[in-house]
Parts: structure tokens; sequence; C-alpha cells
């Protein structure tokens, strides 16, 4: 457990109501200092909410947001935005039009009345690879990916103690946003910055947070390294935001600590469980592609109907259909319809409590 | 702190600007009676003759406007979408110009060009003493009105045509309609509800109107309830109950229709979308040109004539032109120019304060929720309320016995009243302005630092300030022109331009109220100019 002078970010509790609708409710999480961490959910999910009370700009009904120990939001106590401290990149870069590059990049020093250093921000901005003689331009000359890095120079120039970034990177092209994903994870590593991303790129979440949070319908689901919300998703959201993946329902027939035993096409099958399992007579088996094996499965391993192939990735991606009607997915050199043999890999799976949900 | 200083200035302002002259209204037409019954001044109204000749007279004048003026714009606004005529922006902006010659003047013009003597029949010979019967009628002031309000029907109807959905009309075309079929199918829908409101809008301002019915309704023998309301505080024996419940009827009138209004014109900001051009065709001139002459061409060209003629029944020639009534307005101790500079002085005060006073109104509107709507209806409702019922307000307001605010017979008491009046218009001018800056903008200000005094003044004030300045011209000209709150409570010994326009043509001394409206004209147009440019860096 970090203690509490290396809590970048702790949030406890969370409750945030608009319009009289719950958009965020008993969020809780704690972000170590100097680190960068994501926050992955769909759209509506409230992840910009969340960011928005961090920095806020919206006021919560209850619970407790605290940057480097000192609690800026906890029942009657609201710090301000501008007295919090903090840099904060937006969707669309959000620099202001009237200003040039060099004033967007010196404003939170002016305003926070520091002292104003123009040869800091011409260092940052060579460093963002914005050409010196642009400083004078104005924003909409520039491109959006040199706009967003402007407005990432902006968000560090005062020395946040955190930095919030609002799905930076979204409206950019592909190319674009590689490379800046790229720099962020340098920049941020190299200078230690405690850096909050929103997104809902699981790819840009997994490339650049140590830590990945998942935010569904205003609920927390997960907030974990980007490896134990791949191979242990806590739901079947968590896990569909982690790649492709089928849910099954299949009866338990015994569960112990982190394993449970199920009962499946006229096989038992041992497979890693989640510890909120317990005694359930019943559970969602969740099922990757690789989880699975049918070029050496063996004659006596149960057979199944491929009903899809397409080439995906150097091998074909199957869609299978089991005898009780279930759909599930595997990988294989071999792309004919048809039935086929399959069984589950040692150890890959894994088993959550029952989750009522299409099997898509 | 800062929100909350924001919300008592925005409070006092509309309560001082809106609520203060309203419930004056109100309250003394409720005042009981020598019989103590409370509303007897109201009730008395049912039994008026006067009173009911006056609402017929109003009616009558607000739905021969919209009689007139509906298909004016309709046509005009379907000839410009889709048959055009070439240089389409030159013939727009000559189409929008009546709206911006206070109807008044048009009014004052067009009973200049005709009758026996009249420009017309100097000109041509023949039509203008069949025009005058036509003129001087319920009719005739509704065309009035109609050729100064044609142009917000045509940008209420292009506005609807413009954010029309053109793939309606193919998806329509496509599946097998014919484009009639498909026009009622795609565009009718939207055109009509446009129409509704354009119809209301021009209902609104007609029955508010006073000028035109003060120049005319004598001559046509009618009468109409603003001029009533006039007639009942400054005719002896002034009856001010009576004049509060006629302004209550009037009020509550152009109340119902907004009501009425509001909720059509809700996706519809009259704002004209650039598209490409439709292809051009000459014969589209004609119409067009037909409107610009009567609602442009002729009342101003009858200006400027009778602005450089000695004698008006002399006609245009060599020997009867003259700088004299130029001369005459500056020239040291004209009153005139007096009403000018006070004019300039009052419209340039209300501009800058009415502006300031809109935008933090419109940060208000802008985060919603109850007290949002409240300042949006308390903002916008002098839209609804006539100019002359709004200036009874003040006076029984800032001239009531208790009121010891030294505002009645100061000339602050004209900027107070064109304040009031413009308001609306600026509130829609600085939530336009807002509306056009993402929340991110200023989010990102006070995320980074700033504090909120700062965020508005270093970001916000910034960038809305082409549309303060935008809105600032519009309050400008609008209190420029005002008329029934002047004439209503202009100090003793003081005028402005438009009661000097008026007053001039009352009594008979028409050339120097034309010169002085030539003047005025471009003397506005000059500073605006200027002050626009000064203003809007690029």
């Amino acid at each position: 457990m970090p203690s509490e002078l290396s809590e970048g970010l702790q949030i406890q509790s969370l409750r945030v109501e608009l319009g009289g609708r719950a958009v965020l409710a008993d969020v809780n999480l704690c972000q170590e200092t100097g680190t960068y961490a994501c926050l992955l959910g769909e759209s509506g999910s409230g992840k910009s909410t969340l960011l928005a009370t961090i920095a806020g700009l919206i006021r919560p009904q209850q619970g407790k947001v605290s940057i480097h120990g000192q609690v800026v939001s906890k029942d009657k106590t609201f710090l301000p935005p501008e007295r919090r401290e903090i840099g904060m990149v937006f969707q669309d870069a959000a620099l202001w039009p009237h200003m040039s590059i060099l004033d967007n990049v010196l404003y939170p020093l002016r305003a926070r009345r520091l002292a104003v250093e123009k040869s800091r921000a011409m260092a940052l901005l060579e460093r963002m690879a914005i050409p010196t003689a642009a400083a004078r331009r104005r924003p909409h000359e520039l491109s959006g990916g040199q706009q967003q890095r402007v407005a990432i120079a902006r968000a560090i120039i005062a020395k946040p103690r955190i930095v919030l970034l609002d799905e930076p990177l979204s409206a950019l092209d592909h190319g674009v946003r590689e490379n800046l994903r790229e720099f962020l994870h340098g920049l941020f590593a190299e200078e230690g910055i405690t850096a909050l991303h929103v997104t809902h790129d699981p790819g840009e979440a997994f490339y650049l947070g140590r830590r990945v949070g998942v935010l569904n319908g205003g609920h927390l689901e997960q907030w974990d390294t980007p490896e134990r919300l791949y191979q242990q998703p806590a739901s079947l959201v968590v896990a569909r935001l982690g790649g492709s993946v089928r849910a099954i329902q299949v009866p338990v027939l015994e569960s112990r600590d982190k394993e449970a035993v199920l009962q499946w096409e006229g096989q038992r099958w041992t497979v890693p469980a989640a510890s909120e399992l317990q005694s359930a007579s019943q559970a969602t088996l969740l099922l990757r592609p690789s989880d699975l094996e049918l070029d050496e499965a063996p004659t006596a391993a149960p057979e199944a109907q491929v009903r899809h192939a397409h080439w995906h990735d150097g091998q074909y991606l199957l869609t299978l259909q089991a005898s009780d009607g279930q759909e599930f997915l595997a990988y294989s050199r071999q792309g004919d319809l048809g039935p086929r043999r399959w069984q589950l890999r040692r150890g890959q799976g894994w088993c959550i409590p029952l989750q009522s949900s299409a099997n898509h | 702190m800062t929100r909350v200083v924001n919300h008592l200035l925005v409070y006092l302002i509309l309560g001082v600007l809106v609520l203060a002259p309203l419930g004056a209204i109100v309250y003394e037409a409720l005042q009981p009676g020598a019989g103590h019954q409370h509303g007897v001044a109201l009730l008395q109204l049912g039994v008026d003759q006067h009173f009911l000749d006056s609402l017929s007279g109003t009616l009558g004048m607000a739905g021969f406007a919209v009689l007139f003026a509906l298909p004016m714009g309709f046509a005009l606004a379907m000839l410009m979408y889709y048959v055009p005529p070439r240089w389409t922006p030159f013939w727009e902006a000559l189409i929008l110009i009546p709206f911006l010659i206070p109807p008044y003047l048009t009014a004052e013009a067009w009973s200049l060009l005709v009758g026996p003597v009249g420009m017309i029949e100097q000109v041509i010979g023949f039509l203008g003493s069949s025009l005058e019967g036509f003129l001087f009628s319920l009719a005739g002031m509704g065309m009035m009105m109609a050729l100064h309000l044609t142009p917000l029907v045509y940008i209420l109807l292009r506005a609807a045509l413009d954010n029309g959905n053109p793939r309606l009309l193919q998806a329509a075309r496509v599946h097998g309609a014919s484009a009639l079929a498909a026009f009622r199918l795609g565009i009718l829908p939207t055109l009509l509800t446009a129409l509704a409101a354009a119809g209301l809008l021009v209902f609104m301002d007609t029955s508010a109107e006073f000028g035109v019915p003060a120049l005319l309704a004598g001559y046509a023998g009618v009468q109409v309830l603003s001029t009533s309301i006039e007639g009942a505080t400054n005719v002896w024996p002034v009856n001010l109950p009576m004049a509060s419940a006629i302004g209550l009827v009037l009020c509550a009138m152009g109340v119902l229709v907004w009501f009425l209004y509001r909720p059509l014109v809700r996706n519809n900001e009259g704002q004209i979308q650039r598209r490409a051009p439709a292809r051009s065709v000459w014969w589209s001139i004609l119409p067009i040109a037909v409107f610009v002459l009567v609602g442009t061409i002729m009342p101003v060209l009858a200006v400027l004539a009778i602005s450089l003629e000695k004698a008006m029944t002399a006609g245009l020639q060599a020997s009867n032109f003259t700088w004299e009534h130029y001369h005459h307005i500056f020239s040291n101790s004209s009153s005139g120019f007096a009403a000018l500079l006070t004019s300039l002085k009052i419209s340039a005060l209300v501009a800058v304060f009415g502006m300031a006073s809109a935008l933090l109104a419109a940060n208000l509107v802008r985060r919603g929720g109850r007290i949002g709507a409240l300042v949006d209806l308390l903002g916008t409702l002098p839209m609804a309320v006539p100019g002359v019922v709004l200036a009874v307000g003040m006076i029984l307001f800032w001239n009531a016995p208790w009121n010891q605010l030294p505002v009645f017979g100061h000339p602050i008491i004209l900027a107070v009243a064109y304040a009031t009046v413009t308001f609306p218009f600026a509130l829609r001018y600085a939530r336009t302005g807002l509306a056009q800056i993402p929340p991110r903008l200023e989010q990102a200000g006070r995320v980074h630092g700033a504090s909120p005094l700062r965020t508005a003044l270093g970001i916000q004030v910034p960038l809305v300030w082409p549309m303060l300045v935008g809105g600032a011209t519009v309050v400008f000209a609008l209190s420029m022109r005002e008329l029934v709150a002047s004439l209503m409570l202009q100090p003793a010994g003081m005028q402005v331009i438009s009661t000097y326009i008026y007053g001039n043509f009352r009594q008979g001394v028409i050339g120097n109220g034309m010169a002085l409206s030539v003047i005025g004209i471009f003397s506005s147009a000059l500073i605006l100019g200027l002050a626009r440019k000064a203003l809007i860096r690029r």
C-alpha cells in the first residue's frame, strides 16, 4: 500500500450527479506520484466527468478527492480549479485563438503569478518539436498534432502536481496519434509527472498506462495493471475492452482458491477463476481466441462447428458453435467451415460470476 | 464571490429595466377607483367605445401588415433561394435596407411621395393622387409596416430554406415524388413554421408601433392602442390609470403572441448560410427590384430630395435647390444639431453599458437551470412589450412620489428607456457570442490557474469581442431611431433626433427634419464604421 505522500491522486467513494442522474457512483482509485495511468471506457461511461471532477470543473455530490495528499474536494471543502495546481490537455487542444502560441504556453505562469520565463517556454516548445518561428503565430496556423503538443507544453510548464488528459489523441489522424503517443510516453516518464489520461482506445491505454481503469456506466469496474486487466478482467465489459472475447455460460462443479472446475461439452475443465466465484453453481467463462487449441487438438476432444472464418493477423480467426449453441472464437491455420475438434489450453480462460449479457 | 456579484448585478439591471416599469403598469391599472374598487380602469375598457375602436384599429393595422408582408417576404425568399439574380449579395443588402429605416421615416417619406402635389405626381404626372387614399387608410398603415418588416420575414424564411436538409428533398425525388410533391414533403413543413413565426413577429411589431399610426392614423380616421396610450399620458386630462389599463391589454397581446412565437423559432436563429449559388436568372430581378424601389429607393430619394428643396410644391428643379436646411442644422444655436449630439451621446452610452449588462446576463443564461431560464425570459420580455407601454411604466415608476432618485426629468431616463427596449437584441448578440466559445477554452483558463474574473476578462471578452461590437452597433442604431419612449420621456427643453424629425414633420417644417434624417443616417454610419474598424482587430 503506498504511503500518503506517494499518492499522486486519491479518490474515495466519489459520486457525481448531473441533472438528477448519477453519472459517477462510488468511484475509488489511488494513483502513485509520478506514474502515468489511463482510464478506459465507452462514450457516456463517465470518464470525462471523472476528469472534470478531479479538475474542479464539476462539484461532486459525495466523496473525497486528494491531490498529492491535499484534500481538494470533500463535503464543504471544494477548491476551485485555479487553486488545484493541475494541468490539463483537452481533446481539441483548447488553445486560445486570440493569443500567440507562446502566450498560450506562458498563460499558466502568468495566471498563477509565477516568474514568466520565456526561455523555458521556448525550450519546452522546442522539445515539443514546434519550430521557434511558430511561437509568435496563432494556434490555427499549426497542424492538429502541433496544436496538441502546444497544449501539452501549456499543461506542464507550471510544474503541476498532476496532468489530466481528456482524450488528447482521439481527434488526430492515425499516424500523428501513434507519433504523439510515443512522445507522451517518453516525456512523462522522463519528467516524472503524474498523469491521468482518459481514452476509449484500449491500445492507447495499454501502451501508456502503468495502471488502467475501466469505467462502465459510472462505475469503476477495475483499476489494475494492463496485464491483469487483460488476463483477469473483473467483468465482461472489462474483458471486451481488452480485445476479442466470448462469454460462455457454464455449470460450476467445484470452485477452489483461484480455480474452478467446469462442466462443458461433456468434459471437465479446470480454469483460473475470480475469487468472487465462491460457491456459485453457474459461471461465465471468458474465452479469448488464443485460449483455445484447434490444430493440435486430440481426437478425444469435443467437436464444434466452424460457422465463419476470416483471415486475421497471419492466421484464420474462426467463429465456432458448440453443441449447446454457444459461440466462441479460436485461431487456426485452416479456414474450412464444418466440424473441428478443439480444446482449452492449460491455465487459459477466465471464470467470473455469472454475467447476464449477450454472447458477442 | 465573482458569481454572486454577477447574479446580483443582473438581478438589479433586469429589475430596474424590465420589472420596475411593468410592475408599475400593473399596479396603476389595478388601482382602486373612486368607489374603492380595484381594477376599475381595466373594467371600464369593456364599455369604452374609444378603446374598442382603438383595439379594432390595432388589430386591423397588424392584420394588414401580416397580409402584405408574408407574401412579399415569401416571394423574395423563394426567388433569392431558387432563382437568384446575378450579384446576389448586392440585392440581398437592398432587400434588408427597409428594416434599417425607421418606420416613421418611411411613412413620412411616403406621405411626401403621394398626393396631388406629391413627388410621384410631380415626376410622372399620375398615380400620386390615387395612392394617397390608400396610404391614409388602415391598409396603407399596414403596408408601411409591411415594407419595414418584410426583410424580417425574408430572413426567417431564407434561414428555414437554408437550414433545411437537401437530402430530404433528394430522398423524396429518388423514391418517386414529383418536384412539387418533394417540395411539399421536404421543404414546406419547415417553411410553414417559419411563415407562422414571421406572421406572429410582424403582428407583434405592428401592434406595438407608434410612429406610423401617429403620422397616418389621424388622416385615415382610425385609432390604435399605442397612440391612445400616448394621448392618455400627454393630452389633458391626463389619465394614467386608463393609459396603464390600455397598456396592459396591449402588453398582454404582445406577450401572448410572443409565447406563441418563441417555440417556433427555437431552431431558427435567422442566420442565412452561404451555400453553393443556384444558377442565376435575369427575370428574378424584376419583382425584387419592385420591392427595392418601393421599400428603399423611393423613400430614401424622397427624404434626400426634400432635404435639398426650398419648397416642396415647387418640385424637382434647379432653381428649387438649396443647402439651407443643412446650414440650419449645423448653425450654432440649432436645436436640430443639439438633438443629434444628444442622441449620439445617449446611444453610445447605452451601446456600451447595454452590451456589458447583456454579457453578464448571457453568462447566467448559459449556465442554464431555472435562474438561467428566468433571466432569459426577463431579458427578452421587452421584445413583447410595446415601447409606449414601457414608457408609461417608466413614467409611473421614476416619477412616483416615493422615488427620490433624480432620474425622471434627466436625460438619463432616455438611456434607461433605450437600454430596456434594446436589451433583447443585446442579449441575443451576447448569447450568440458565448455560444460560439467552446466551454473548454474557459475551463482551460480556470484549470491553468486563472480566477473567474481573469478568465472572463482575458479569455471570454476577447473571444466574444466581435459579437459584442456587433451587438453594440445594433443597440446604437436602434437607440438612435427610438421614437415613442423619447417623445414621452424626454426632459423639458431637450430633444433627440427622432423627436426632432417627428416634431418638425408634424409642424410642417419638413425640410429641416429630412436634412437631420440624412445627417443622422450618415453620421451614425460613419461613427459605427469607424468604431467597428477601430474595435475589431483582424
